[in-house]
């Protein structure tokens, strides 16, 4: 008997250790995918008053601290780039351990990214590929629902063992043990001050085509039709109150048929649906200065879309204002953290508009 | 399913637990469940057919050869019939090929030889090693040293048992009799050793083996961009990475085989410590070269042919040819037969070849040596003697290796050629050929393995003075106190998960003697 404890407690040693090891060797690298998941894996639990989820479409536009600052409300971007649809809801899933929040604000462009046909440009990966996949995986805390996750969304054709124990993936970046910016990592948490948004010192004028006319909706393929109802039956049953929301980009006709389509099927759920490109001289971008390429806006652009969607969150939902709140002092820290990387983001991009209109 | 996967540790784990669950007298039945499972899950299953036909072959053979044990001569014939039974698999699976490709060699000599094709079949897993066993057995029941197991079941037990199937040890019947089929009970040490020496095992193959072997590789693949230094470099090389390879797989083997309470015999015995190549076959695969000493050689020595052979040539060459020369021919069949058990091939034939004519020699000139030795007053139990009669095992032993590595024999010999060009071990050449070979390689990966290559050597050095002064490392772990007991096996068991070469970007599934 004796002996088996020994066997259980070294095994159960090993495992934590292995655990702690592979969030380590987990490709950090400045990724906005590993930032905003630890990040917010380091949030207090039940503060959250909103959660975005979704691809980089969520990490490009809201900025949680500039909105923590205007209307007093707690956000936050559970974002990774190119988020495969069907992660969705194991997303959902991951934000309540931790979280109750009021609103979920769910990005609808990784269904417009993952139709075929619909991809934003060649090098758009596909919904299957390993790169949005691992994305995500390689991001969660070891758990049922990561298990069950990788089980349900990552192909069967594909070895999912190196997704199920990813160190067996990355143990050849065992230097990063010597890394005190991936020791920071060890359980896979990491205060995130910017709340998952993700600066990006870049410019590029986009070609805006509005489509706000076109009112019909066609269906998407059966494999994402299925997605959406397994999404939406979810937040059914479990009493969630989401809003689907489309960020403004340059949509294609395609797109924007796709949108009217899941905003039948949302109104059959009754649930709230907003594509902002329909509100795009409302918002006030600027198709010349306010992208970085025609699917994400830079940082005056999510200024812009920030102030809209915040406004709009305002007028159709109450939140408490939580300013001067003892318990919130931290937010108002991290809006001094996140002014001055904006700012500094900001003078770059004034810096390469200029450079641009010179050349 | 390979002994370095991660589905094999899976199955390990469920059967052992499964095993050290059910009573004991159930444990052998298990262990053929769990050994049948496994040729299932690591092999093409159809293939089972000849595992089934071999182990019906002996089963039944040595049952009856026991019962008309009185009639020599039929129990000779049956002895002959079921080895042929027995052997079909093995020589028509593997060496099909090798005898059509010969006779179109030949044929094409007469102009002929065209019409003959090869065929394409799919050799059962691990069909040198188990027909081995069960003809060794077979044998043994016909010679009368071991009894014929009356269970069909058991005796497929003997010759299946999966541990060994893939690789070996070859054992003997009288080896496993007595652990196979008898109760074992969860010895708590037992399965920490033998966990242990897998963990060891592991270290041997995915750290160095696999590390060093892309670099092996890449010198083999491309040798005709160098020569001299640069070609003995790759050679060595290739011959670490051969012995961690095989010998990484068998501390697997018997590590796996000790948690189930079965003792499998060694393979390995400190190979590259020994003074001479005859020492070395006795160090290296032990179990395949006493096997072919006892089933091919002495067989052969003992039969009626090589007496009279002896007989005439003493009265015509006198005493000491009539000892010498039929011994010798028994030792090139033996190493022919060596050089083709590892494939069906002419410079594996080559290799065999190579290592008989090798120790042969040596025997012919031992007088002279000795004589040599006096007139220099080399002291032969010097330790420096030592270290060159070692050093000269490995080069004899890395010829040989070549003609194993090489996929022809003319390769092999422009290999060696190119080895012992002078004007290439000139500095400024070898540095030349080490630009050309680094030139594609990636700096951070080839850091990264020589890192991991050179921390692996250093562990294995630790255990290798263990073995060399007759401890049990595993012995000295139990007898620390569990905090470095712990600490040690910790790091050993992150040493390979972090340094081992495996995962999605690697294939070191297949280990090289898995292939036979």
């Amino acid at each position: 008997m004796k002996n088996l404890w020994k066997a259980v407690l070294f095994s159960a040693g090993f495992l934590v250790a292995l655990v702690v090891v592979s969030y380590i060797l987990r490709p950090y690298s400045g990724s906005a995918s590993r930032k905003n998941l630890c990040g917010f894996y380091a949030e207090e639990d039940q503060s959250l008053d909103v959660v975005f989820v979704g691809a980089s479409s969520c990490f490009a536009y809201w900025e949680a601290p500039e909105a923590w600052k205007k209307y007093g409300f707690t956000s936050y971007d559970f974002a990774t780039g190119t988020m495969p649809p069907q992660m969705l809801k194991y997303c959902l899933k991951e934000i309540r351990k931790t979280q109750s929040p009021k609103l979920y604000v769910i990005d609808l462009r990784p269904f417009a990214a993952a139709e075929e046909g619909y991809y934003l440009d060649k090098s758009v990966m596909s919904m299957d590929h390993d790169v949005p996949l691992r994305n995500v995986c390689d991001n969660f805390k070891y758990s049922l629902n990561r298990f069950q996750m990788i089980q349900e969304c990552v192909p069967d054709e594909y070895d999912k063992i190196p997704y199920y124990i990813d160190i067996i993936k990355y143990h050849t970046e065992w230097y990063r043990l010597l890394d005190l910016q991936s020791l920071k990592f060890g359980l896979n948490s990491s205060h995130d001050s910017l709340k998952g948004f993700r600066l990006n010192v870049d410019v590029a004028p986009v070609r805006y085509k509005d489509f706000s006319k076109v009112k019909k909706g066609v269906q998407m393929s059966e494999r994402l039709d299925k997605i959406l109802y397994d999404l939406l039956d979810y937040c059914k049953d479990e009493g969630l109150q989401p809003l689907f929301l489309v960020n403004a980009y340059c949509q294609t006709r395609a797109e924007k048929k796709m949108y009217n389509y899941i905003s039948q099927v949302l109104e059959k759920y009754g649930y709230d649906f907003l594509n902002t490109n329909d509100y795009f001289e409302e918002i006030g971008l600027d198709p010349e200065t306010d992208f970085y390429d025609r699917s994400h806006v830079n940082v005056f652009g999510a200024d812009k879309y920030t102030e809209f969607v915040g406004n709009y969150l305002m007028e159709h939902y109450s939140f408490e204002d939580k300013r001067g709140q003892e318990k919130y002092a931290q937010w108002d820290r991290d809006y001094e953290v996140w002014k001055q990387e904006a700012d500094e983001v900001k003078a770059g991009i004034l810096e390469l508009l200029e450079t641009k209109r010179e050349s | 399913m390979s002994l370095v996967s991660f589905w094999f540790f899976v199955f390990l784990a469920v059967s052992l637990t499964v095993y050290y669950i059910i009573p004991g007298k159930c444990q052998w039945v298990m262990l053929l469940a769990i050994s049948l499972s496994f040729y299932a899950l690591a092999g093409t299953p159809w293939t089972a057919v000849y595992l089934f036909l071999t182990v019906a072959a002996i089963w039944a053979g040595s049952n009856y050869i026991d019962r008309i044990r009185g009639n020599s001569g039929k129990a000779k014939a049956v002895l002959i019939v079921c080895l042929i039974v027995a052997l079909a698999p093995l020589v028509v699976l593997k060496y099909s090929n090798f005898f059509l490709s010969s006779a179109k060699m030949v044929c094409g000599i007469f102009g002929g030889g065209q019409s003959i094709k090869m065929v394409n079949f799919v050799a059962s897993l691990g069909v040198s090693f188990y027909t081995l066993q069960a003809v060794g057995y077979l044998v043994d029941v016909y010679w009368g040293t071991s009894k014929p197991q009356k269970s069909i079941w058991k005796t497929a037990l003997f010759v299946c048992y999966f541990p060994q199937m893939i690789s070996g040890p070859i054992s003997r019947y009288h080896q496993l009799e007595d652990q196979l089929y008898a109760p074992h009970k969860f010895e708590y040490q037992r399965v920490c050793f033998g966990l242990q020496r897998i963990l060891i095992g592991l270290i041997k193959k995915l750290v160095v083996a696999e590390n060093i072997a892309v670099y092996a590789n890449d010198i083999f693949d491309e040798s005709a961009n160098y020569s001299g230094l640069f070609l003995c470099i790759g050679l060595a090389v290739y011959v670490i990475q051969l012995y961690m390879d095989f010998s990484g797989c068998m501390d697997i083997v018997l590590g796996a085989s000790e948690c189930f309470g079965v003792y499998l015999p060694e393979n390995f015995d400190r190979p590259f410590h020994s003074r001479s190549i005859q020492e070395f076959w006795k160090r290296w695969h032990i179990t395949l070269g006493q096997w072919l000493q006892d089933y091919i050689m002495y067989p052969i020595l003992r039969s009626k042919l090589w007496k009279k052979m002896t007989k005439s040539l003493k009265a015509s060459l006198g005493k000491k040819v009539s000892k010498s020369v039929p011994t010798y021919l028994a030792m090139m069949i033996l190493w022919f037969y060596m050089g083709l058990w590892h494939g069906g091939a002419w410079h594996f034939v080559a290799e065999g070849i190579w290592f008989g004519a090798v120790i042969i020699v040596g025997q012919l000139l031992d007088n002279l040596f000795k004589k040599w030795k006096a007139f220099f007053h080399i002291d032969s139990e010097g330790k420096w003697w030592h270290g060159f009669q070692s050093a000269r095992t490995a080069v004899i032993y890395a010829v040989g290796v070549l003609f194993f590595r090489a996929s022809t024999v003319g390769r092999a010999v422009h290999y060696v050629k190119a080895c012992l060009m002078p004007a290439s071990f000139m500095p400024g050449v070898f540095i030349g050929q080490l630009r050309t070979f680094l030139a594609p390689l990636d700096f951070y990966d080839f850091l990264k393995s020589g890192i991991s290559v050179t921390l692996g050597m250093a562990v294995l050095a630790v255990l290798f003075v263990f073995q060399a002064k007759g401890h049990s490392v595993y012995e000295w772990l139990a007898s620390r106190n569990i905090v470095v007991r712990w600490a040690i096996l910790y790091f050993l068991l992150f040493f390979v998960i972090l340094f081992g070469m495996y995962g999605p970007e690697y294939d070191a599934a297949q280990f090289i003697y898995g292939g036979f």
